[in-house]
């Protein structure tokens, strides 16, 4: 796992030093770098750059599902996050901060795309094949090999099923591992209503995921 | 423990299911075992958990390789640097210069070219005055007031970017210091003024086009127009009137799209509501925040105020609420609609470059109701008003307005249905806003401004459904409808009468084989019965009606029109629905006019309209077969020659005059409110406990002015003379007696209009005409013939009454 993925996937990073940020045998936290950053550091905000971007640009992907669009999202969030970042008052965590602009962006992308609808949506079959290698690497057994990478791919081929609201509410907690206090920042509506969201989106997942493999016979 | 809590219901077990199969739920030992429990009791839910489980264990499977699906794109730094080079306002802080070198370090290719670019470019703009002999002049830096973009708190610098072919800044017509904000939508309104900045780099004239998309939760609305832009880079500014949706979600946005033979431009602009807000506006040179005081004072106050509060235990409260919004007169609104969110408008020095199309907006808008200030600096000139109109002297403004010295005059003229007062203290100069009586001050000048009615697109009863009354009460689009009653009683004659009295028949003369002709004779008849009383329907054509208020005054040529369409589409198609003179057109609400026809709401919320720059027509206006749409539109309609009139009390308490109608059209149940002199007195002896004797009482006296009406019927094309005894009635007999101000004579009204005149100062003309000629031109007119209700002040009375006492219901 890489470093920029794991600090990804950590929940908060802000107090823990970060091996990319180690400047003169000092290691940076990353409220260090957003102070730096805040004060016009280029450098710094590279740095958080690096920690992020994979993430973000995941995260526009699986909302957009179109990798040149969601590469411009990524570009547009952290340019929007640099610009306002003295309004960045650092109560929820950075990576939350970078969520909610990609997202809100994501969703002015997708209101467009429905003025101007494109002909054909999804994964080219090329770029899927990513899927099966990557989780082909993680296991020793052929077979189970095959089967995780099948097994993904029927999660993924599910969640584009989903509209896109559930989907993003899902992929938040399940796959970004975020808080509901977060996802409610993110999302845009209140703490209370992140649960009933959660739980209609898992039961329409369940519904299509089930219905995947009812259509592949297992 | 008790059953229901041992036993979970399925309702309560299911939202925890997906955390119970993945292992994640944080529940007590006992949540766990109810849960356990009622798994043990429900088949259902152990199906269901087995199928969480199986869906939980794949999508975690699939969060544990995140680029699952994802094709690989490496993060590209160098691009998202290069933006925040060209959009980075910092770039001469120290922080930023380290951080460029250190970026130039790293590029050294770059960074040499960009020296070597940024040396030549010194170099030639140095020449440049050398060249003209101009380096012994001081290079003056002017703050271009006249411009159309330059503002105090707006920083939007046109060199800032580098230079696409065509750029658009949008905004909102009245900018407020607190941000973009839509102004123009208050109260029935959904009209959002904005003015958008276009600079045309291309070096020679193009056509664009700029539409705004109201993405709204509940809605979905477009606005278009075509935009000619001129040769040359300076900023061009196009005011824009587009129709927003009526919902109050926190996330309401509008997409503006300007596109053409030039790279398109797109812009979002968030905005909020402001219903039921004072909120006064400032046009003139002064800038952002001058009708308030500094931010400092206001919170100074307000500390203040509320360690009163806290001292004297009230509940928190919040001080000096209110809102200032400015506007260039440049880019001030040349619509009357675009005033129209504005309670009271101040009008300072710089207001005389209004244009004449600006100038009829504001008179008009004053006409229909507004409320304008007139700083020294204003004229009456702007507003179309003589130096001789009358007025009344307001010269004691202490101490509810603190800032102004007793004594000070304050006229208050009467222009239509609105007012204007002209202060001679320019309250907008900088001392003052170091006062909080500031706030105070315009408080108490609004209210000596208020109008005689409300601003007419604010009042309900222009929205309201067209008169329902008279002819076509029941069928007001002539769908040849059956009476409900008819329709009952065929069924209940077929089902309940002929059929078994037919039955009884037959077996009594036992001759029921003839039923095999009787039965099929009387499904015929019945059957022939309904299409006749359904036939009209089918021959059904395509028509509208329209009502609303038509608001002008004595001697004008235009009149402004705010009203309600109903259009009845017989057959399904897109639909060319354009509409005179419309400064905007929005949706109508749901109601009883729409029949039924509501599809799935979707439909009747979406609305395509395209703005020429005259007027705003909806040209593709989809529809199923029989529907009803409504749409509202406000106009500036043309009022042929106008109405004066001559109007004079006789001693006798007559009204005597001469009206002459010369707009072409026929005044129905004309009345005529003339100002009120007459002063009833009531008297009321309050018994005296203290005392307790008869001669002890206590005598008060109430005073109340009332409006005398003057009923002179129809007001036909030419010059009306009538003489009649005038009437007293109260203000609320106002709203009673004018149908479209409120329920009609004798009729029930569907809706209780909010409406009535306060003391009139000027006598006014209320009537009804028809509005054939009003609304959309599509279809064939099927409105009523007074369904649109007239309102013009008239001219003052020629010579003032004596005062007449009513004591007791006598007069003395």
């Amino acid at each position: 796992m890489s470093a920029s993925l794991a600090v990804w996937q950590s929940k908060d990073v802000s107090g823990v030093p970060l091996a990319a940020g180690a400047e003169n045998g000092a290691l940076l936290t990353e409220r260090d770098l957003i102070a730096r950053s805040c004060e016009g550091d280029r450098a710094a905000f590279e740095q958080l750059y690096v920690l992020y971007a994979t993430g973000i640009y995941r995260c526009a992907y699986r909302l957009l599902e179109d990798a040149d669009e969601a590469d411009d999202i990524r570009q547009e969030t952290f340019v929007r996050a640099y610009q306002s970042l003295a309004r960045f008052r650092g109560e929820a965590g950075f990576r939350t901060y970078l969520l909610t602009i990609c997202s809100n962006l994501c969703r002015d992308r997708m209101r467009q795309r429905q003025r101007r609808p494109v002909s054909s949506y999804g994964l080219a079959p090329s770029e899927f094949a990513v899927t099966s290698q990557t989780l082909a690497r993680e296991c020793t057994d052929p077979l189970s090999q095959l089967e995780q990478a099948d097994q993904a791919e029927r999660v993924w081929r599910a969640l584009h099923r989903l509209p896109v609201a559930p989907r993003e509410i899902l992929l938040l907690r399940h796959v970004e591992g975020l808080e509901i206090e977060e996802i409610a920042q993110i999302v845009g509506c209140t703490k209370i209503s992140v649960p009933v969201r959660l739980f209609r989106a898992r039961r329409q997942f369940k519904d299509l995921f089930l219905a995947l493999l009812r259509e592949e016979g297992e | 423990m008790p059953w229901a809590e041992k036993f979970e219901k399925c309702s309560s077990v299911g939202p925890r299911l997906w955390e119970y199969a993945a292992g994640t739920l944080q529940a007590s030992a006992a949540d766990a075992a109810r849960i356990e429990a009622h798994l043990v009791r429900c088949s259902k839910c152990r199906v269901r958990l087995e199928e969480f489980r199986r869906a939980s264990a794949a999508l975690a499977l699939y969060a544990a390789a995140p680029e699952t699906g994802i094709p690989p794109r490496a993060p590209d730094w160098q691009s998202v640097h290069t933006r925040l080079e060209q959009a980075d306002p910092r770039k001469t802080t120290a922080a930023a210069g380290v951080s460029r070198l250190r970026a130039m370090r790293s590029h050294p290719a770059f960074a040499l070219s960009a020296l070597g670019f940024g040396l030549c470019t010194t170099l030639f703009a140095a020449s440049i005055p050398l060249a003209l002999g101009l380096h012994n002049k001081e290079l003056q830096v002017q703050n271009d007031r006249g411009g159309a973009i330059v503002s105090e708190e707006a920083s939007y610098t046109p060199s800032a970017k580098p230079k696409a072919p065509v750029e658009m800044e949008v905004g909102s017509m009245f900018g407020s210091s607190q941000g973009f904000a839509v102004t123009g939508r208050a109260g029935s309104l959904h009209t959002c003024p904005l003015v958008a900045y276009v600079t045309n780099n291309t070096g020679k004239a193009v056509t664009g086009r700029i539409s705004i998309v109201d993405a709204g939760a509940l809605s979905s609305r477009r606005y278009e127009r075509e935009i000619q832009l001129d040769a040359g880079s300076e900023p061009q500014a196009v005011l824009l009137y587009p129709s927003v949706s009526g919902s109050y979600s926190a996330r309401q946005q509008l997409i503006v799209t300007l596109r053409g033979p030039f790279p398109s431009q797109e812009e979002t602009r968030s905005y909020s509501y402001s219903d039921g807000m004072i909120r006064m506006a400032l046009i003139g040179d002064a800038g952002y925040g001058r009708l308030l005081p500094k931010k400092q004072v206001i919170e100074d106050y307000r500390k203040v105020k509320q360690e009163q509060d806290r001292v004297a235990g009230f509940v928190k409260r919040q001080y000096l609420q209110y809102s200032g919004s400015f506007a260039r007169p440049e880019t001030a609104p040349d619509r009357v609609i675009g005033y129209d969110g504005i309670t009271t408008l101040v009008l300072s020095e710089g207001a005389e470059r209004l244009n004449p199309a600006q100038r009829s907006a504001l008179r008009q808008w004053v006409i229909g109701g507004g409320s304008v200030i007139l700083l020294p600096e204003a004229d009456l000139d702007l507003l179309g008003l003589a130096a001789d109109t009358p007025f009344t002297e307001m010269t004691s403004a202490a101490p509810a307005s603190p800032l102004i010295p007793s004594g000070t005059p304050l006229r208050r003229y009467t222009l239509g249905m609105g007012a204007v007062l002209t202060v001679p203290i320019d309250l907008t100069q900088d001392r003052f806003r170091d006062r909080w009586e500031l706030a105070y001050t315009w408080d108490d000048l609004r209210t000596r401004a208020r109008p005689m009615a409300n601003d007419i697109a604010h009042l309900p009863s222009a929205w309201q459904t067209p008169s329902r009354y008279g002819f076509y009460a029941n069928d007001p689009f002539r769908l040849g409808l059956p009476p409900l009653t008819t329709v009952v009683y065929l069924f209940t004659g077929y089902f309940l009468l002929a059929i078994p009295v037919t039955f009884v028949i037959l077996k009594r003369t036992r001759r029921m084989n003839w039923a095999w002709a009787t039965g099929p004779t009387l499904a015929f008849l019945f059957g022939g019965a309904v299409y006749g009383f359904t036939a009209d329907l089918h021959k059904s054509k395509l028509s509208r009606r329209t009502g609303g208020l038509l608001i002008s005054t004595a001697g004008e040529k235009t009149a402004r029109f705010v009203g309600l369409s109903e259009i009845f589409f017989p057959t399904a198609g897109s639909y060319d629905v354009s509409i005179p003179y419309a400064e905007t057109t929005e949706l109508g609400g749901d109601g009883p006019a729409t029949y039924g026809d509501r599809g799935n709401g979707i439909n009747l919320r979406s609305l395509e309209t395209v703005d020429n720059g005259m007027a705003v027509s909806v040209p593709r206006l989809s529809v199923p077969n029989l529907a009803f749409r409504r749409l509202r539109h406000s106009q500036t309609v043309p009022w042929g020659d106008g109405i004066t009139a001559d109007l004079r009390l006789t001693d006798d308490g007559k009204a005597v005059g001469t009206i002459r109608n010369e707009t072409g059209r026929t005044l129905e149940n004309a009345y005529i409110l003339l100002p009120g002199l007459v002063k009833k007195t009531d008297r009321q002896y309050v018994y005296n406990t203290a005392t307790a004797h008869k001669h002890d009482l206590i005598y008060r006296s109430y005073t109340r002015t009332y409006n005398r009406v003057v009923k002179v019927d129809r007001i036909a094309p030419g010059i009306t003379k009538f003489s009649r005894y005038t009437d007293y009635r109260n203000r609320m007999s106002v709203r009673e007696s004018y149908p479209g101000f409120g329920a009609p004579p004798g009729i029930a009204s569907p809706q209780s209009a909010g409406f009535y005149l306060e003391r009139v100062p000027v006598p006014v003309l209320i009537a009804q005409t028809s509005g054939e000629t009003l609304g959309p031109t599509i279809g064939r007119y099927v409105g009523s013939p007074y369904a649109v209700t007239v309102a013009v002040t008239l001219p003052p009375l020629r010579t003032a009454p004596k005062a007449t006492t009513i004591v007791n219901g006598g007069t003395k």
